[in-house]
């Protein structure tokens, strides 16, 4: 515990430095004389502006060691509000100078303006587009596959277009020293891409994995167990999840993020538990055993593994389940005694995924599940409706203040049973998300 | 839990950035400096021969958008202010200035390439000339 905090305060650390070192290097050394307040500050926001925008292609490299203390659920959350206070900064910059001293700005006409100029105004706009693309993908109707590559390209783009119009208007870095700080700060974001772009999915490609076996599941999800062909494979924590690339190669960037739901003590046959609501979820149940497929992780910090506690609670929605699965299969295999319980919410009773495997479990586990549905049938004599406070509150045991929880479902169940719990007094330290529809 | 940390995350680094820019901003411009930074140009004496070619000039510097990197009582880039230039410059000098010669010589490389892409007329550039001269 100690030791994932002081390394998430290093990580924490090194980012700052990223973001405030080229401010940093505008504010040492010689600098040309004052031009205003107003002036001086849309500029040092253009730099920051620019230099956040550089780091968010680290936050999104997926540094496993980087991530680790955080979950790399919570690090996409945080690119992603970077992200916008980025381009605040730099649609600030552009603003400032705009009220304060229009005159400066020249013709917007790009036949007549000078390339640099030019060069900043369309790097305004890609990175607008890179924001609404990115914050509005689902109601713009863009599919997932295709937003991730315009994502990558746009962003490039714009960066490039930014740094010509730095180079181009040539102010702040026209003093020995500070070019080649500010070049080699750009470089290192284009050897990053070069990194994340080429080196990893040629390390993956070396690395294949092997279909085995595509099992149906209740509710429309499918079970699919990968085998490494022809080398080590990967250990994981249970809940965590990892990127998986199917009937593609590993440079086409068609990965999707999937939790693991097999025990981690038997990383020799892996397993995702997939439900089909997507366009690329849809192709699973027509993958054959022998297919290729590649794995990027694994990734995350929702994992029983990183608390010691009396006991866990899982509270699972859905297919919210696959992770958790994960957690319990892997304490069974390592006999695990502390009091376990499961609460599992459903539309239907057939729609109940691992019903029977729960079954089984229960005779290994010291776990008590209780089943909530929302339209029960006539039969149905367990729990109805939603997770609710009420029902929280009398299934949850007396030391439910000592123990952790595991929430993993749609985003709206999720809120209402961190309300709930906070409604319980149970500390929010203790309670553990899994963020989705974020990557 | 960790969103919430998240936010304070980005929270902390948003405002360091921003304060690190007033920083930059307040150090290049402490107030007792920032008063005169901006004095207007003393009135221009035209006499009333030039006057006609003194507002060519005028709209050849608007036309170019030399205020892009240059201002005039404040108006403009204030990088590189043009008040005075008149009592500070030759004619023959801000011809040169205008249009530098290819020779090597005291101007920068930078400056060579920004005035290198004016389109100026031989009359226009008297124009201007006449135009900054009477900038005192």
């Amino acid at each position: 515990m100690m030791k994932t905090f002081f390394s998430g305060v290093v990580w924490i650390g090194i980012y700052l430095a990223l973001v405030l070192a080229p401010l940093l290097v505008l504010l040492i050394g010689p600098m040309p004389p004052g031009a205003g307040f107003w002036w001086d500050l849309s500029m040092a926001i253009g730099f920051a502006g620019i230099a956040m925008l550089g780091v968010q292609f680290v936050l999104t490299a997926r540094f496993r060691r980087a991530s680790a203390p955080f979950g790399l659920d919570i690090l996409y959350y945080f690119h992603r509000t970077m992200a916008i206070f980025a381009f605040v900064l730099i649609c600030s910059h552009y603003l400032l100078i705009r009220v304060v001293n229009p005159d400066a700005l020249g013709t917007a006409n790009p036949l007549t303006a000078p390339w640099y100029m030019t060069s900043g105004r369309a790097a305004l706009l890609c990175f607008a587009a890179v924001i609404v693309t990115a914050v509005w993908r689902k109601p713009l109707g863009i599919p997932y596959d295709a937003w991730r590559l315009a994502h990558v390209l746009l962003t490039l783009m714009g960066l490039l277009l930014a740094v010509g119009h730095i180079e181009g208007v040539d102010y702040y870095l026209n003093a020995p020293g500070k070019r080649p700080l500010w070049i080699a700060f750009t470089l290192s974001w284009v050897l990053l891409i070069v990194y994340v772009r080429a080196f990893k999915p040629w390390r993956m490609r070396k690395t294949p994995y092997r279909v085995v076996d595509v099992k149906p599941e209740t509710g429309n999800t499918w079970t699919l167990a990968l085998q490494a062909d022809g080398h080590a494979g990967l250990r994981f924590q249970p809940g965590q999840f990892a990127w998986l690339t199917l009937r593609a190669s590993p440079f086409a960037l068609k990965e999707h993020p999937f939790s693991f739901s097999s025990s981690a003590e038997r990383p020799q046959r892996l397993e995702f538990t997939i439900k089909d609501r997507g366009d690329f979820t849809r192709t699973v149940p027509t993958i054959a055993a022998g297919e290729v497929a590649y794995l990027d992780g694994p990734y995350g910090a929702f994992s029983v593994d990183r608390y010691a506690a009396p006991g866990f609670v899982f509270i699972a929605g859905g297919v919210g389940i696959a992770p958790i699965m994960s957690m319990l299969r892997t304490l069974a295999d390592r006999h695990d005694t502390r009091p376990l319980l499961l609460v599992g919410a459903n539309n239907r009773r057939e729609g109940i995924i691992f019903r029977e495997a729960l079954e089984d479990l229960q005779k290994r586990l010291s776990l008590r599940v209780v089943h909530v549905l929302e339209q029960p049938g006539a039969d149905w004599n367990g729990e109805c409706g939603v997770v609710t406070q009420a029902l929280l509150e009398k299934t949850l045991p007396e030391n439910r203040r000592q123990l952790e929880y595991f929430l993993c479902g749609p985003k709206p169940m999720t809120l209402c049973v961190e309300q709930a719990l906070r409604g319980l007094r149970v500390p929010l330290g203790r309670v553990h998300t899994e963020l989705f529809d974020l990557a | 839990m960790r969103e919430k940390w998240a936010r304070r995350i980005a929270l902390l680094s948003g405002g360091l950035v921003v304060a690190l820019a007033v920083v930059f901003a307040y150090s290049q411009n402490p107030p007792d400096r920032s008063a005169p930074a901006h004095t207007p140009a003393a009135t221009p004496v035209t006499p009333a021969a030039d006057s006609v070619l003194v507002e060519l000039g005028q709209r050849v510097y608007a036309e170019q958008d030399c205020a892009r990197c240059h201002s005039i009582a404040g108006r403009g880039n204030p990088r590189s202010p043009l008040d005075g230039v008149g009592a500070r410059l030759s004619a023959a000098e801000i011809r040169r200035w205008i249009a530098p010669s290819r020779e090597p010589d005291a101007l920068s490389d930078s400056f060579q390439a920004r005035h290198a892409n004016l389109t100026l007329t031989e009359p226009q550039r008297e124009a201007l000339v006449a135009y900054l001269r009477n900038l005192r």
